[in-house]
């Protein structure tokens, strides 16, 4: 584990959220990332390649094989325990921000 | 095989962006990359298509297959890759749906990433050749000739070449006007073909 947290970079964030719920290869994290976020975010290539490596390293994901036939992309992304520890963190300390936000926002 | 065409303009690794920009423009002509080198390029004439060209910066890549992938996924056809780490990549303009789909790295932390893989290797340069120059100002001064003098200047030139690559690739970054580079084009050639007629001029 890192032992001082960093906050994560949009790209880490979405790639960790549109894996939380069931392994998907880096086409569907592209896709889904540029739903989630109305387009505001999007992954290229380059950036995709670095940010699953750099996570493979850290064990935050892990790769897997597709077992569905009817799966064109056999490689798929799964997020590990650690990971979704790794990204629960991240919503906690996104809401903190939010709710220290909403306190000086809402308070006048 | 008549319409292949060669092309020998080197393009140092801090003008990356600029050979992105020369392929293409040459794509826009019809002139298309097929094979990309430090030396040395093939070009192919075909005015059918124009494709936008990227450039990649990973030395020792473990898993070639899932690298490959990462870009075909995205519609980029990969090229060929040179010896020293370099990767090119081409997408089809008509595929092309936004301004993001031109670019293989879409933050800024992962281009700094890559950029700082050469950019550590052009650090290391950076130290070789200071090292030497102060080596070979002393020993100019201690024991003058032409042949020491003239491969301190060699050694100065390069350390200010790399020293300026250095710097532009810093203010670059930090969005600031970029200082004039020292053309490698012309000074490698030409130290290279100095330090071999030396022996023969003394």
């Amino acid at each position: 584990m890192l032992n001082k947290k960093e906050p994560l970079t949009e790209s880490y964030y979405y790639i960790l959220l549109c894996l939380y719920k069931k392994p998907n290869h880096g086409y569907g994290i592209m896709q889904e990332t540029a739903e989630l976020s109305k387009g505001n975010v999007s992954i290229g290539s380059g950036t995709m390649y670095g940010a699953t490596s750099n996570m493979m390293k850290k064990g935050w994901i892990i790769e897997t094989i597709s077992t569905n036939p009817e799966d064109k992309r056999k490689r798929l992304y799964e997020l590990t325990i650690e990971g979704k520890q790794v990204l629960e963190d991240e919503i906690e300390r996104l809401k903190r921000l939010l709710e220290g936000s909403e306190t000086v926002l809402g308070g006048n | 095989m008549g319409n292949l065409i060669r092309s020998y303009k080197m393009y140092p690794v801090w003008e990356y962006e600029e050979e992105e920009r020369d392929l293409n423009e040459a794509s826009k002509k019809g002139i298309q990359l097929v094979k990309g080198g430090c030396f040395h390029s093939v070009f192919k004439k075909d005015d059918s298509v124009s494709y936008y060209y990227q450039l990649d910066y990973n030395l020792g890549i473990k898993d070639v297959e899932r690298y490959r992938e990462s870009f075909e996924e995205q519609g980029w056809e990969y090229i060929n890759s040179t010896f020293n780490g370099w990767h090119y990549f081409r997408k089809k303009k008509e595929e092309m749906q936004s301004e993001d789909d031109q670019h293989i790295y879409t933050d800024r932390d992962s281009l700094f990433e890559m950029q700082n893989r050469w950019i550590r290797l052009l650090k290391g340069l950076e130290i070789f050749y200071v090292v030497f120059t102060i080596l070979y100002t002393f020993i100019s001064f201690r024991e003058p000739g032409p042949a020491i003098i003239l491969e301190t200047c060699i050694f100065a030139t390069f350390t200010i070449m790399f020293g300026l690559a250095l710097i532009n690739t810093s203010r670059g970054r930090q969005g600031k006007r970029k200082w004039p580079n020292l053309p490698i084009q012309v000074i490698f050639p030409v130290s290279i073909i100095l330090l071999l007629i030396i022996p023969f001029l003394l």
